[in-house]
Parts: C-alpha cells; sequence; structure tokens
C-alpha cells in the first residue's frame, strides 16, 4: 500500500499569545493599582468628574498603546500622569473657553502640585473615611446624598429637603470641615 | 498685587466649591485663576479640596463610611454605577460571575439557547450574593470615539480583544485553587464606539450604555457601534434587553436584529447566521445581497457592518423601513413561505424565499422561534423554525474547560499543550507549549469528502474542540485528522491527558480501530496511547505484537469523557495507569480503570496522531470518529491526586 502525502497545509501563526498574556497582565496590574490616583489627578485638573472619567478612559488606551514606551524601572503613576496631562490638554482644546476651565498655564502649576499631592493619596483617603464618620448627620446625609451614583446636587438637595443654593452652602461646610479635619489628622499621624 | 502667601483661603475655597458644582462664572475663574497662579499655599488648599470630592466621587461617601480602611488592601474597590476603570479581583464573588458567563455562553450553543437564563430575573445561574450589580459601570450615553459599552467579565485563559482593551487571565500563580486564576476579572473595561474587537476564545460578558447586557463568546468580531447597537461579524452572542429600555440592534452582514423587549441568541457564521428568540420578540431585517455592491455577486462577510460604520450612526429602529410595529411579519402567519419546521430535521423543510418574495425580509419571531439564514453563493435562504425552550433549570452538567485549561499549563511538567483555540484552523492547530504543530492528514484513500471541522463545540462557552472525519466509501474507511509536523519524542515517563468524545463509526462494525493519540516508530514499535474499537470500548497498545490492554470501561457514544493515561518505561515494559470519567452525565466520577499494570511494549518516537493511528507501514489509518479537545502530554507520571483535581475542575457547579 502506498503512504498518501501528508497534507501540505502548514500551521502559519505563531503561538505569541503567552507573550501578548503577560505583557497585558502586567499593563492591567499596573493600571488598577493607580486608577483611582490617576483619577484624582485628572480632576484636579478638569474639576468635573464625567469629564475626568471620560480623561481617564481616553489616558488608559493611549498607555496601553504606548506601554512598550514604558521602561519598568521608572514609576509608572508618575508616566501615567504625564500621559493624562496631555489628555487633560486635548480636551480643553475641545471645549470652549466659557465652560469654566482654567487657563493652561495655571493647569501647569497645577499638574506639578497635584503630582506631589498624590503622594499622600492613601493617607488622606484613610482619614477622609475617619473624618466622614465625624461629620454632623445633617451634612453627612447630604453628602452621602450627593455622592450617591448618579446623583445631583439638585437630587441631593431634594433628598435632604434644601434648596439648591442651601444644600450647595452646605456642601461646601462639609468639604471644609472634611478638610480640616483631614489636614488634623494628618498632622497628628506625622507627629506619631 | 498679592503676594504669594496672602490669599484668601475663605475665597479660594469658596471658588473651588463653585467650581465643583460647574457654577463658577468667568469673573469666579479670573479670581480663582490669579489666586492659583500666584500662591502655593491657595493652589494646596484647591487640590486638597478637588482631592475630597474626587475621593467621594470616585468611592461613595457610603462606603467610605462603611469602609474599615484601615485594613483596606489596594486598589480600592470602585463606585457603582457611574465609573469605569480597570480592576484585577481574585474573589470568589468574581469567580462565580465568570462561571455565569460561561454558563451563559455554554446554554447557548447546548440549549439552542435556550438555557441562557443566568440574567433572567428569577433565574440561579449566578450565584447567591454575587449579583452583577457589583459592577461599576457608567451608563451614560456617549457619542464620538467614546466608550459605549463596558466589558465585565472575562472567562476563558485564550482569548484577546483587540482594540486596546486586551484582557489576558490573572495567571499570577496566586491562587489555591487549580485554574482558579483562569478568570480574570477586569472591571468595566471600556469599549470605546465603532472600532472592532476580535475576541479569540473565552467568553466575555458586556454591558451597553444603554444597560442592555451581552455575553460574547469566541471567536468573535463585533464593533461597538453606540449604546445600543452593536455589530457582530462573526461569533456567538447572547442579548438581553431590560424591560423598559429602547430598542437594541444587533447588526450582523445578512441581518438586522432589532430587540421587541426580549433576550435572543445570535450566532453568526461565514455563511450562516442564526437568531433563537428567548423570550418577547425579536424582528429580523434580513439584508439581501446587492451583486453590483462587490461585483462578484457574493457580499464579503463583514459588508453592511462596515457599511453602517462609515455611516457613522446606528439607525434606530424606527428609522429601517418596514420596520415598525406594523411592518414586520410574525412568523407563520403572514409569511406562509417561511416552513416551520422540526428543528432536529431542518434540511427537509428548507424553503428558498428571498429570490422571488422580497416582502419577507422583515420577520419576527416570538420566543421559541429561530430564524436560519444561509447566504451563499450571493443568494439567502431563510429557514425558521421552533426549538424546545428547555424548562429552568436544566443545566445538568457544566463545565468549566478554562479553569481546567488553566491548571494544565500551571504544571511545570507540561511539554505539548493542544487547546484546539484559535482564530483559523491553522491557529488552532498549534502546540502552544513545546511548538510540536499539528497539520491535518488524510488517510488512505482520500478523504471521502470529509474534513476536519475546527468548529466543533467543546464542553462550555471557553473551549472549542476538533471534530475528525471518519467515513466509508466503497467498504474502506477514509478519514481526515491531524498529526504533528515533526517527531514527538517521549520521555521516559508521560502522561497523556485529554477530554475526547466519540461517535458511532460509519462502518458499525465492532472490530474498527479508532484511535485518539498514539505514535507508532515502525512495524513493532507503537504507542496508541487511547484507541476505542468499533462500540467503545476504552484500549492501549505499546507493543504492536502484543495483546490490546483493555481498560473494562465503554465509552457511551455522543458522550465527552477526561481520560488520562501515564505510563512509565521499565525494564521489562511499560507500567501503565488509565483514568477516565464522564463529563456529562450524571454519574461523573473519575475511575482509575488501570492501575500500575505492566505491559510489553516501549514509548514510540514518531509523528504524533491526533484523532488517527498509523498502520504497520506508518500510513495514516484508524481514524476517530468524533472530537477531541485539550490534549496536554506531560513528562512524568501525574499524581492521580492532580488527575482528579483537574477533573474536578471540569465539573464545577456553581449554583
Amino acid at each position: 500500500m502506498q503512504e498518501p502525502p501528508i497534507g501540505n497545509e502548514t500551521p502559519n501563526g505563531s503561538p505569541e499569545s503567552r507573550d501578548l498574556g503577560n505583557k497585558v497582565e502586567r499593563f492591567a496590574k499596573l493600571l488598577a493599582s493607580v486608577q483611582r490616583k490617576l483619577f484624582l489627578y485628572i480632576l484636579s485638573l478638569i474639576h468635573q468628574p464625567v469629564d475626568a472619567e471620560d480623561i481617564l478612559q481616553e489616558t488608559n488606551l493611549v498607555l496601553w498603546r504606548k506601554f512598550d514606551e514604558f521602561d519598568p524601572q521608572t514609576d509608572f503613576l508618575r508616566w501615567a500622569c504625564k500621559v493624562a496631562y496631555y489628555e487633560v490638554l486635548k480636551f480643553r482644546s475641545r471645549r470652549s473657553k466659557s465652560e469654566g476651565l482654567l487657563s493652561e498655564e495655571v493647569l501647569e502649576v497645577l499638574a506639578h502640585d497635584a503630582g506631589e499631592l498624590l503622594g499622600q493619596a492613601e493617607r488622606r483617603r484613610e482619614a477622609l473615611a475617619y473624618c466622614l464618620q465625624k461629620l454632623r448627620e445633617p451634612l453627612r446625609r447630604l453628602v452621602l446624598a450627593r455622592y450617591a451614583p448618579d446623583a445631583t446636587i439638585q437630587s441631593a438637595a431634594h433628598a435632604v429637603g434644601k434648596t439648591v443654593e442651601a444644600a450647595r452652602r452646605a456642601l461646601h461646610r462639609a468639604r471644609m470641615f472634611l478638610l480640616e479635619c483631614i489636614r488634623r489628622r494628618l498632622a497628628a499621624d506625622s507627629l506619631g | 498685587m498679592k503676594t504669594q502667601d496672602s490669599f484668601n483661603s475663605e475665597e479660594v475655597a469658596h471658588l473651588a466649591s463653585q467650581l465643583c458644582e460647574g457654577v463658577l462664572d468667568a469673573a469666579g475663574v479670573a479670581r480663582l485663576e490669579f489666586a492659583l497662579r500666584n500662591s502655593p499655599g491657595a493652589r494646596r488648599l484647591f487640590l486638597e479640596y478637588l482631592a475630597i470630592h474626587g475621593e467621594l466621587y470616585w468611592q461613595s461617601s457610603e462606603e467610605l463610611l462603611k469602609a474599615n480602611l484601615w485594613h483596606l488592601p489596594q486598589p480600592s474597590v470602585r463606585r457603582e454605577s457611574l465609573t469605569t476603570g480597570y480592576y484585577l479581583r481574585k474573589s470568589a464573588v468574581w469567580l462565580g460571575l465568570a462561571t455565569a458567563v460561561l454558563l451563559v455562553g455554554w446554554g447557548l450553543w447546548r440549549g439552542g439557547f435556550a438555557h441562557l437564563l443566568g440574567w433572567r430575573s428569577g433565574g440561579t445561574t449566578i450565584p447567591q450574593g454575587q449579583s452583577t450589580n457589583n459592577s461599576p459601570l457608567r451608563l451614560a450615553e456617549t457619542g464620538g470615539s467614546t466608550s459605549v459599552a463596558w466589558v465585565e467579565e472575562v472567562a476563558g485563559a485564550e482569548w484577546e480583544l483587540v482594540n486596546l482593551v486586551e484582557c489576558s487571565p490573572d495567571d499570577s500563580g496566586n491562587s489555591d485553587h487549580p485554574g482558579e486564576s483562569a478568570f480574570a476579572q477586569l472591571r468595566a473595561i471600556p469599549l470605546p464606539g465603532r472600532r472592532a474587537c476580535r475576541l479569540e476564545t473565552g467568553s466575555i460578558r458586556m454591558r451597553f450604555a444603554s444597560g442592555v447586557r451581552m455575553a460574547v463568546e469566541g471567536p468573535a468580531e463585533l464593533v461597538p457601534l453606540a449604546g445600543s447597537c452593536v455589530a457582530l461579524n462573526k461569533g456567538t452572542a447572547f442579548v438581553q434587553v431590560p424591560v423598559g429600555k429602547p430598542h437594541f440592534v444587533v447588526e450582523t452582514p445578512f441581518a438586522r436584529i432589532i430587540d421587541r423587549g426580549t433576550s435572543f441568541g445570535v450566532h453568526v457564521a461565514d455563511e450562516w447566521t442564526e437568531i433563537h428568540c428567548l423570550e418577547g420578540k425579536v424582528e429580523i431585517a434580513i439584508s439581501v445581497p446587492d451583486p453590483s455592491a462587490s461585483g462578484e455577486g457574493a457580499l464579503p462577510s463583514a459588508f453592511l457592518a462596515k457599511s453602517v460604520l462609515m455611516s457613522g450612526r446606528c439607525l434606530a429602529a424606527e428609522d429601517l423601513p418596514g420596520c415598525a410595529d406594523d411592518g414586520g411579519r410574525n412568523i407563520p402567519s403572514t409569511c406562509e413561505s417561511v416552513a416551520i419546521v422540526n428543528w432536529n430535521q431542518p434540511e427537509k423543510r428548507k424553503t428558498s424565499l428571498l429570490a422571488d418574495d422580497e416582502a419577507v425580509k422583515n420577520l419576527i419571531l416570538s420566543a421559541g422561534q429561530a430564524l436560519r439564514i444561509e447566504h451563499r453563493d450571493g443568494k439567502l435562504n431563510v429557514l425558521a423554525a421552533k426549538f424546545r425552550l428547555d424548562p429552568w433549570p436544566s443545566l445538568d452538567g457544566p463545565v468549566c474547560v478554562a479553569r481546567f485549561r488553566q491548571a494544565v499549563r500551571n504544571d511545570p511538567r507540561l511539554r505539548h499543550h493542544f487547546p484546539f483555540e484559535g482564530w483559523s484552523s491553522s491557529e488552532r492547530r498549534l502546540d502552544r507549549r513545546g511548538g510540536l504543530h499539528l497539520a491535518e492528514v488524510v488517510m488512505f484513500g482520500g478523504s471521502g469528502g470529509g474534513a476536519v471541522d475546527y468548529q466543533e463545540r467543546g464542553l462550555d462557552s471557553s473551549t472549542r474542540a476538533v471534530r475528525f472525519y471518519r467515513g466509508v466509501r466503497s467498504g474502506n474507511t477514509q478519514g481526515v485528522a491531524l498529526q504533528t509536523l515533526g517527531d514527538f519524542e517521549p520521555p521516559r515517563a508521560l502522561t497523556v491527558e485529554l477530554l475526547l468524545r466519540m461517535d458511532p463509526p460509519a462502518e458499525r462494525d465492532p472490530q474498527a480501530t479508532c484511535v485518539a493519540v498514539g505514535t507508532r516508530a515502525s512495524a513493532d514499535q507503537c504507542s496508541f496511547w487511547v484507541v476505542a474499537d468499533g462500540e467503545g470500548r476504552l484500549l492501549h497498545l505499546f507493543d504492536a505484537n502484543s495483546q490490546w490492554l483493555e481498560s473494562g470501561i465503554r465509552l457511551l457514544f455522543g458522550q465527552w469523557y477526561y481520560v488520562a493515561v501515564t505510563v512509565a518505561t521499565v525494564p521489562e515494559g511499560v507500567k501503565v495507569n488509565v483514568y477516565c470519567g464522564p463529563l456529562d452525565g450524571s454519574e461523573a466520577r473519575l475511575q482509575r480503570l488501570v492501575a500500575e499494570t505492566l505491559v510489553p511494549g516501549s514509548l514510540a518516537k514518531g509523528p504524533l496522531g491526533v484523532g488517527k493511528g498509523f498502520q504497520a507501514n506508518l500510513a495514516h489509518a484508524y481514524p476517530w470518529p468524533g472530537a477531541i479537545d485539550e490534549l496536554a502530554i506531560y513528562e512524568g507520571v501525574l499524581e492521580e491526586e492532580t488527575l482528579q483535581a483537574h477533573y474536578r475542575l471540569l465539573l464545577e457547579r456553581y449554583w
């Protein structure tokens, strides 16, 4: 019997998916570790959380695109903030000046200071959780209402039975209380 | 002019507050800018204020209040509903959710979409306490190139999603549970609109801006077009549209599927598209190919999706001609030419419609009805059918190949791994560990018109299998199977592990020889690790001049089994262990059928036949009638505990 020839179809792919998987894994872990800080950084420049989220998404995509350029010996957060900064500028250039955006000159100095503040982000977050417990009940209810998912200042005002303007003022008082409380907390921590 | 440190902190804070609330006017912006430009103290206060705003937004204040942050690891949990981002989690909660995806996808096929009840209200596929509410999602409709959908869960170790949202399994090896890390939970990965995604293998679950949920099973190619529209160019998807949401549209190359408050499954293959309506109604606008569009009579598969892309928007249901409430046709009352057939025998009643009946382009399917659109040579044939909606719960053997696969990969003894996954047939023949790739081979006498089927359904949505061809022509057995391009060099001890299904051999000969995996070096030297006779009796052979080693089990035709064979070379021959357990029956138990049995023979060096064996003259022979998946070859004898663990992974149940 004659042996038939083996089909001449040759696999033409290459098993590179493992390398890609490793890269993706490294990227995902790095990205996960900086997402909150990155959001805070962007928000400090653009102020509106919804806009900040959009920029964050775009930043994530750019980070992935440029991930091959990232030097693993360097700080991923610092690199990500640089990318985010340019995304903020791009976003800003698409918006009209009448939308309450800060000038590029101010953004530049803010970006520098914001990057430094990120070093305290974890301690500040812990302090915030502590200080929220210390907030007076009416203000705490307002904060809860304002920062509930999908909430607006209008919905928060309605939830606590205030006018929108009164709710704004009260919310400002709450934030100022939290700000001072966090400062005290961090100062106390630093004293040991 | 104020100096650096002489700023009014109260004013800066007040301006920051107005900025946060979006009510700062131009004069306020100017005042704020002046302070920020000139005073480090003002900048510090401003940034601290914004940081509070951001933290509260990122993680709702309620969560912050509840959280015992002193013990919380990084990264934080993101607030629900409004935000997006990447998160890796390895908790059982996410594992369960991923499993739910698998089950959903599994049901897509096994039950003709009818089992896909994981997201139905009242369904229990998602384990208790693991509701999808855990996923943070941004549901606002967005336009342009911003995100219109988010990937919520990922299951399956092999998948790749192109479009800069690639995910991989977390195989960091930190899990106590073998295979658990097969599931990566990247939370709410944004999918920008109008950019193609390719899902190589595995499953993803995604949510659109409109709130619509969709499970996609790889390989698939899709393009999120808008918050309520997706183009599915290839692959399998299950869509569930919440009550009260606007119409959701799935564009496929030859049909536009518009939900009418429903859940439905859709499968798009190269030459056919199939839609199953599970709940409510679904409207289907069939696209008739336009020969002038391509100049060759047949449309490229992604033509319509591309045209939608080019148009830059997704048509709403009411925009579609004939898609208004009175425009569609209910099957069968107004479409007599559409055959309602027994789904099990559709070929008997197939009816060609569209060439002479333009009016049936728009059809309405009700729950329990399915439509198959075949597109070949520029012509469409449409076949409607009823299918059986199995009562819930009816999944009697959900399995999880992705977890098993991950456990296999994690074993350092793995030498060759054939998961049979990939976008193309050649990719599916790759050895993912050892580089001993496979090629198709045709048995003596020709293929007889058969071919290897690389689209064969595996055990669940995270896997595909290959089905070999075994047929009879003029009394001779013919077949098409796979064989390595190079020689397999066996170590002194090895383990062969695979999932397989045997179908009845065409010749109905009890003495038939069907080889699942084997090598042969010469007329005398062979290693037929996994063989079955014509009645399914499991056999093994390591010396061509010796008797078959019988495992004492008979494989039921059509049923999936896990089989592992360990062979160790000893001076007297080889010592063999054989394990076998069913995967989709009720009596799931891995049995050690052969224990440390000494038989004559050796481990033969030669090409590795997968779905085939070799005659004495090394001609291709003995094709396997059925399917094989996840073939793994290890160096050394794997312990029974390890094999039992692998088997258990394949049997995990989640409710």
